[in-house]
């Protein structure tokens, strides 16, 4: 066969694996999901569908196949349909320009390097990334608003400005390691951090910083879970998904957790290589997987500690923290790169400004405890001033004394804070 | 070897469109199948947490969702100019990081602008 017709073939068995796996990884996810998650609430878990619950995955899989999928008379059909699987499809197709070892780990003839552990290595790698990530939005927004439902209507619009709000920052926020790479393909970066002996975590701390909780909130994981708080909005968009289109939208999410995090590992952590260790035959898949995996079990672990967060926070920590300090970042990179500075010259200005962070966020946390011991009573929190809160005074004296809650007798009086 | 990407690229786009269409059509037809539908009015209702649904979902929502999206259309605009510089930035050196920083004083006048104005933060 030629060497054009052994590319195809190469790309196709690449691409059948690709889907496979990262199905495959989407389903054992959700089963170690809600294992560690019950192992930090100090539960057991799901263990009963075979060794360990490792059947688990497959019994919700035919049970979510099996489901009838609800369409309300009130959805737009066509678009309600369709809406899951853009969501599906956009999460799959991210997937294409993750380097999972180097081009030439099998050898150097062309065949060779179409077997390269990676779908394509696109010299606009990371733009891809960035544009297809964009278009996750589409499916969340079109499934919202054609469900015909308040409540999905506003989960999406909320996840649109949310994932929008936080693209802005991740733009930048990579930027920085471009800088210091010189390419935009994925391949390239890791090379350029083996050329220049570093992981790009070591120049660009900030970055990475901006770039996690940015990229958490562009995949709508808890804390920043806002458009399914089901407190406020059932579900969200998902409200009226049943059966695999509701299965077919959690996928999405699962999938992009992953990308998100093969992203992280590839520019910032040095994708496949492991100071040299990547020689081993074999090897540079296993250091990749792990840092992926490390990467997923904090997704976790920061779902399981964190209380979701107020929408007027997101935003404002969308737009008042991450994008400041992300614009910063970038103008020191670019100053340190284009005077030809070391590598830890815009390292330490990261870690200093990470500080100064820490130390003015520790110091706003001290001021209020110290203000609520004073006082005895909690500060009024500092909500939008179109949150109104109703202090309800007891009907009676005498009833106040066994009420649940411990409010003072103040009578009843509307308290607005700004 | 980029024309080798793109095509690899569109196999695996071709590979997602057909697990997308082969798991729906999977399901729809389980359940043509084997489901015996019972269809009742409230089923088919949309969920309003148990409630009778009032007026249409498509109604008028907060306007700053709208300036939220023009602010990103601004800022997202201005990413796509300052990637393609950062890439070739090396080679560049002083003279391209002076002029960046005016294009960044700008994009950071727009967002000084718009936090002075109030519509950043979320009412």
């Amino acid at each position: 066969m030629s060497d054009v017709a052994w590319i195809v073939v190469a790309a196709v068995v690449k691409s059948a694996i690709a889907i496979g796996a990262l199905l495959t990884i989407f389903a054992y996810m959700t089963l170690v999901e809600r294992r560690v998650i019950a192992r930090f609430q100090r539960r057991v878990g799901p263990n009963r569908a075979g060794p360990l619950g490792l059947l688990q995955p497959l019994a919700d899989g035919m049970k979510m196949a099996f489901k009838e999928q609800i369409i309300p008379t009130k959805a737009r059909r066509l678009i309600f349909v369709l809406s899951p699987a853009i969501s599906v499809f956009v999460a799959l197709i991210a997937f294409a320009v993750v380097p999972l070892g180097n081009t030439t780990t099998w050898g150097t003839s062309p065949v060779a390097i179409a077997w390269a552990p990676f779908i394509a290595d696109l010299n606009v790698g990371v733009l891809y990334m960035l544009a297809i990530s964009s278009l996750a939005v589409y499916g969340i927004v079109l499934g919202g608003w054609s469900s015909g439902n308040h409540y999905s209507l506003l989960g999406a619009l909320r996840s649109a400005a949310q994932m929008v709000s936080y693209e802005v920052s991740i733009g930048l926020a990579l930027a920085g390691v471009l800088m210091l790479s010189g390419t935009l393909s994925m391949v390239g970066i890791v090379h350029a951090q083996v050329a220049q002996g570093i992981w790009f975590i070591l120049a660009q701390p900030l970055a990475f910083v901006l770039y996690a909780i940015a990229a958490t909130a562009e995949v709508n994981r808890a804390p920043f879970d806002l458009p399914e708080a089901e407190q406020e909005l059932v579900a969200g968009y998902l409200t009226e998904f049943s059966g695999l289109r509701w299965s077919l939208y959690q996928m999405a999410e699962y999938i992009n957790m992953i990308t998100v995090s093969s992203i992280a590992a590839t520019l910032f952590f040095g994708g496949w290589t492991l100071g040299g260790l990547e020689g081993i035959p074999g090897m540079p898949f296993v250091w990749y997987t792990i840092k992926v995996a490390i990467f997923l079990f904090i997704f976790i672990w920061v779902r399981a500690t964190l209380p979701r967060i107020r929408y007027d926070q997101l935003m404002k920590v969308g737009w008042q923290a991450l994008l400041p300090l992300s614009i910063i970042n970038l103008v020191f990179t670019g100053l340190a790169v284009a005077l030809g500075w070391p590598w830890w010259a815009s390292g330490l200005f990261g870690l200093g400004v990470l500080l100064i962070v820490a130390v003015v966020l520790y110091n706003r946390l001290r001021l209020r405890q110290a203000m609520e011991r004073q006082s005895g009573e909690a500060v009024p929190l500092a909500l939008p001033s179109s949150v109104r809160l109703v202090r309800i005074a007891p009907a009676t004296a005498s009833e106040s004394g066994d009420g649940v809650v411990a409010a003072p007798a103040a009578p009843a009086e509307s308290v607005t804070t700004s | 070897m980029a024309a080798v990407g793109y095509l690899n690229a569109a196999i695996f786009f071709l590979g997602g469109a057909g697990f997308v269409v082969a798991s729906l059509t999977f399901a729809n037809v389980l359940n043509a199948l084997l489901l015996k539908k019972r269809p009742a009015k409230s089923k088919y209702a949309i969920y309003e947490s148990g409630e009778t649904p009032i007026g249409s979902a498509w109604i008028q929502y907060p306007l700053a969702f709208y300036i939220f999206a023009l602010l990103f259309v601004a800022f997202d605009v201005d990413i796509v100019f300052i990637l393609s510089w950062a890439v070739i930035f090396q080679q560049l050196g002083i003279f391209g990081f002076i002029e960046i920083v005016f294009f960044i004083l700008v994009l950071a006048l727009g967002l000084v602008y718009a936090w002075r104005k109030g519509v950043i933060r979320w009412i």
